[in-house]
């Protein structure tokens, strides 16, 4: 609840001393005074406030129009008290906010609200009530309007309407100057704006009203309830009530609106805009102006990647004592401003950082302080999710630290993208390409740069990089399953009756099963050629079946496989190389390697459990298993770690082709065209600059400036060195590839070599013994294989504008 | 007892963002300039949430203008949860951050500004603000 207004119209007898618990100011006007009189039947209440309506001024008091009760719209509010009244016929204002204000008043027996001269709600008082101190109470909540009397709900409308008379006193006690005077007495007034007290009743209180003002945020509050007993004593509870913080979390956006001039180069703070200049820097420690103390020249040194510098010398005033260790890590800023008008203006950032190291002079009384913008501190500090959403980029386990955090995963990452990262003069980190704009952000000309000051360097053919060669071997298994389909045939029908009378032993089939398992096999179906169930004449005699001819049979058919596992080891060879620059300049190689090795468990071990399995010795299956095809051997890749599987060794190769494409890139932007010009504090490391001077036209990225501030010889510089990436010069499309790891060898399915030899002695006088004997594996698909797999990819990069007329 | 969550410069929370401060050309030729804050806390244990319907209503940050109608406009800004989602933002419009943002800089939430001023007069404006709708802030 919003409290606009409460008066509990206490105090002594016959005083015009009002107080309103909410704080606002109470005027007594014409007698109103506070009375003993009458009092609403509230616990220890004695007191409440008379009017005299009958008086010819009409007692009253007033407030100060206010928002919260004059112009509150068509927010929910309650107002809710003690009314007595000797004249409940003639008109009477309770209270009077206005004519679009609350207008709460007596008439023809009714209590009305009215609003813009609309009676909004109203409730006409028996004979009864007309002659007692009444308890009422007038809300709105959600668009209803409720009047309740005594406790009782008497009218509710949804009419809508609209408070708003935000000039007009809120005057209790009568309407104006003669007219609408109340005759009675008030007490116990509670009004509550932009929220209701009540929402579907208003019951009859028994004490008055209990204010107490809400805690801030966060903070606690002792409400101690005492009760008091017959017999005298008071017992006293404790409560505390405590708000949880809350509010708003907010920084201000401080846009800085300088002229385009000093943005684009086209002017500098030296030359001024338009005019001769008068500038000033504006050294700010610890958020203090320290401006007066900074003796000699400012300097602030930015270079791609790296963290920003600033230094300066400052000498306090005498007398002033200093704690220089407490000023290690104090923020700094440094402005430069136009000072011609005598204050500065357009001032524009060079620095913002924290001091790195104080250096006391104790002979000149200066302190030295070198400052930075605490790049390495800053990702240092932050997670390396937030530096991958910041920087993009490639990462792997396989190629770096998997633990790197902060400053080295920053760089980690970094080593895969042709951009730098650093901080902007305000303090906020930014990664800015290498590529320069096709529209530079400043163009410098021979008007401003400085006499002597263009400097050409070219990047020496031997830190070219145009060819990198990345060998990465990625080692894993591939499970295996050799299958041999062996068909056996000891006799058929035709040779059967003799065979019988031979006396030759039929073949039991566990002796099959046992003969295969012994040379290693494992039997992955079986069928069996069974004795005759009819019965065969042999000789003079029959053949006649018995039950235990199922356990014989006269041959047969099996598909038997034989499990083991391959380490397999690609060697990817990718050439990563840019044609146009091998073309121009000849070969420039260099080489980066990387291996990655599947985790899995030791593979005689493998081989075993596969075994044992189909053999179902064990019970546990295999982790993975080839699908035996007959006649053929087939593979499946085993099932790795996510650190170590097909994806993570695409995710490494990924890693080092982005590396070996940033390297040659970062080779090839070698060479530097600098030039000093009057201060233009926009230039900047993030910035496309082009130069056009003595025939040299140049346009790139800037790598490093330097601004030098020197108040006492009214010099400032900006030196800016700009990095050129020239080869086949601009218009030059070099070939590009997407960095896509090269495909990989796949499972595959090969018939097998060799064939099953199967002999059975089965003669009377013979062993009766079985032997099966499958081929030796074939050393191709058991081996080691090493399969080297050779791919390439161009590199690109992007060409900048240089061209130099002699 | 002020909220314990403010804006930093860094994702690592460790710089407090005293203001967000860009430069623009007074005849508005200047581009685009992308700022990031993060909305975090380096106290241990806390969570900051919306203050009406605290856990399902999300935690909302807006443009507050001091002096609406002059200067620098809430519409000049847009707002973004990372910078691939500027070109999409409306301007002046509030970006909704999620219910519930943990305290500690692994939970520190990006904020991207996009500032493209028209033409001004030379000076700097402060009138606008980032600001969080009402948020409540208690122990996780």
């Amino acid at each position: 609840m919003a409290l606009a207004l409460g008066l509990h119209f206490d105090g002594a007898n016959n005083s015009t001393t009002f107080t309103d618990v909410s704080g606002k100011t109470v005027a007594s006007r014409y007698g109103a005074i506070i009375s003993t009189m009458l009092a609403a039947p509230l616990t220890g209440n004695t007191t409440s406030g008379y009017f005299d309506g009958y008086a010819a001024t009409k007692h009253h008091i007033t407030f100060a129009p206010s928002a919260d009760l004059n112009a509150f719209g068509s927010a929910d509010f309650s107002i809710s008290g003690w009314i007595y009244s000797s004249d409940w016929y003639n008109y009477q204002a309770i209270i009077y906010g206005g004519y679009n204000g609350i207008h709460l008043l007596i008439e023809d027996y009714a209590l009305i609200l009215r609003v813009g001269g609309v009676d909004i709600v109203s409730y006409t008082v028996t004979e009864q009530e007309s002659y007692d101190n009444n308890y009422f109470a007038v809300w709105r909540v959600g668009g209803t309007t409720y009047l309740a009397f005594n406790g009782t709900v008497r009218a509710t409308v949804t009419t809508a309407y609209v408070i708003n008379d935000p000039t007009a006193d809120f005057v209790i006690g009568r309407e104006g100057a003669t007219v609408g005077g109340l005759a009675g007495f008030i007490d116990d007034l509670l009004i509550a704006t932009g929220d209701s007290q009540f929402t579907t009743a208003a019951p009859v209180p028994t004490a008055p009203f209990i204010y107490v003002e809400p805690p801030a945020s966060g903070e606690t509050i002792e409400l101690p309830i005492s009760i008091a007993a017959y017999d005298g004593n008071v017992l006293t509870l404790p409560l505390a009530v405590t708000t949880v913080p809350h509010g708003n979390a907010g920084v201000l956006l401080a846009v800085a609106v300088v002229p385009s001039a000093l943005l684009n180069g086209a002017s500098s703070v030296c030359l001024g805009v338009g005019a001769a200049a008068v500038w000033a820097p504006v050294v700010t420690l610890a958020g203090v102006d320290i401006t007066a103390q900074v003796i000699g020249e400012i300097r602030v040194e930015a270079d791609e990647g790296t963290a920003r510098i600033a230094e300066f010398v400052i000498r306090p005033a005498s007398g002033t004592a200093v704690s220089l260790a407490g000023w290690t890590g104090r923020a700094v800023t440094i402005d430069v401003a136009d000072a011609s008008t005598g204050a500065p203006t357009n001032a524009m950032r060079l620095f913002t950082g924290v001091v790195d190291t104080p250096d006391l002079d104790p002979v000149t009384r200066t302190i030295a302080l070198r400052c930075t913008d605490d790049l390495q501190g800053v990702c240092q500090a932050m997670s390396n999710a937030a530096l991958k959403a910041l920087i993009g980029g490639y990462e792997s386990s396989a190629v770096f630290d998997s633990a790197a955090i902060g400053w080295a995963y920053a760089q980690d990452r970094l080593s895969t993208v042709p951009a730098a990262l650093d901080i902007s003069p305000w303090g906020q980190l930014r990664l800015t390409p290498w590529a320069a704009k096709t529209t530079p952000d400043i163009t410098l000309d021979a008007d401003l740069i400085g006499d002597g000051s263009l400097g050409v360097q070219i990047a020496e053919r031997s830190a070219l990089t145009n060819e990198v060669n990345v060998e990465f071997d990625y080692r894993f298994p591939r499970i295996k399953a050799e299958c041999y389909s062996v068909n056996y045939t000891l006799v058929d029908m035709t040779g059967f009756a003799q065979f019988v009378l031979d006396g030759k032993w039929f073949l039991q089939r566990a002796q099959v099963e046992s003969a295969i398992a012994s040379a290693g096999g494992a039997i992955e179906s079986i069928t069996w050629t069974p004795l005759p169930t009819w019965a065969v004449a042999v000789g003079d005699g029959f053949f006649t079946p018995s039950a235990a001819d199922l356990d014989l049979c006269m041959g047969f058919s099996a598909d038997v496989s034989f499990d083991y596992a391959q380490t397999v080891e690609e060697q990817h060879r990718i050439r990563v190389h840019n044609p146009l620059s091998i073309a121009a300049v000849g070969l420039r190689r260099d080489t980066l390697t990387g291996a990655l090795e599947g985790d899995y468990p030791d593979l005689v071990a493998v081989e075993t459990g596969i075994t044992l399995y189909k053999k179902e010795i064990t019970g546990t299956p295999p982790k993975n298993k080839a699908v035996a095809v007959s006649s053929a051997t087939t593979s499946v890749t085993a099932t790795l770690t996510d650190e170590t599987d097909r994806a993570a060794a695409n995710k490494a190769m990924e890693a080092l082709i982005a590396v070996a494409k940033t390297r040659i890139y970062a080779s090839h932007r070698a060479s530097r065209v600098s030039v000093t010009v009057p201060l233009i504090p926009a230039l900047d490391v993030d910035k496309t600059v082009r130069i056009e001077a003595d025939g040299l036209v140049a346009q790139g990225k800037v790598v490093s400036v330097t601004h030098a501030l020197s108040p006492e010889t009214a010099l400032a510089t900006s030196a800016v060195t700009l990095a050129i990436c020239s080869l086949a010069g601009v218009g030059i499309t070099h070939d590009q590839d997407p960095t896509t790891a090269p495909e990989g060898t796949e499972d595959a399915t090969t018939p097998v070599s060799g064939t099953v030899s199967v002999t059975y002695n089965a003669g009377a006088t013979e062993d009766h013994v079985i032997t099966v004997t499958f081929p030796e594996v074939d050393a191709g698909e058991r081996s080691t294989a090493e399969i080297e797999i050779p791919s390439e990819i161009a590199a690109p990069i992007d060409e900048d504008e240089f061209t130099l007329t002699l | 007892m002020a909220l314990t969550f403010t804006f930093y410069n860094d994702a690592g929370l460790t710089q407090t963002a005293a203001n967000v401060s860009v430069l623009q050309a007074t005849d508005g030729t200047s581009p685009a300039v992308d700022r990031v804050v993060y909305l975090g806390s380096t106290a241990a244990g806390k969570k900051l949430q919306a203050f009406v319907d605290p856990g399902v209503d999300p935690v909302t940050v807006g443009l507050a203008d001091a002096a609406t109608g002059s200067g620098v406009e809430a519409a000049h800004v847009r707002l973004a949860a990372s910078q691939a989602g500027l070109d999409a933002a409306t301007p002046g419009a509030s970006l909704n951050l999620a219910a519930q943002i943990l305290s500690g800089s692994v939970n520190a939430v990006a904020v991207w500004l996009r500032i493209d001023t028209p033409a001004l007069v030379a000076g700097t404006y402060t009138d606008l603000s980032l600001i969080t709708g009402e948020c409540v802030e208690s122990t996780v």
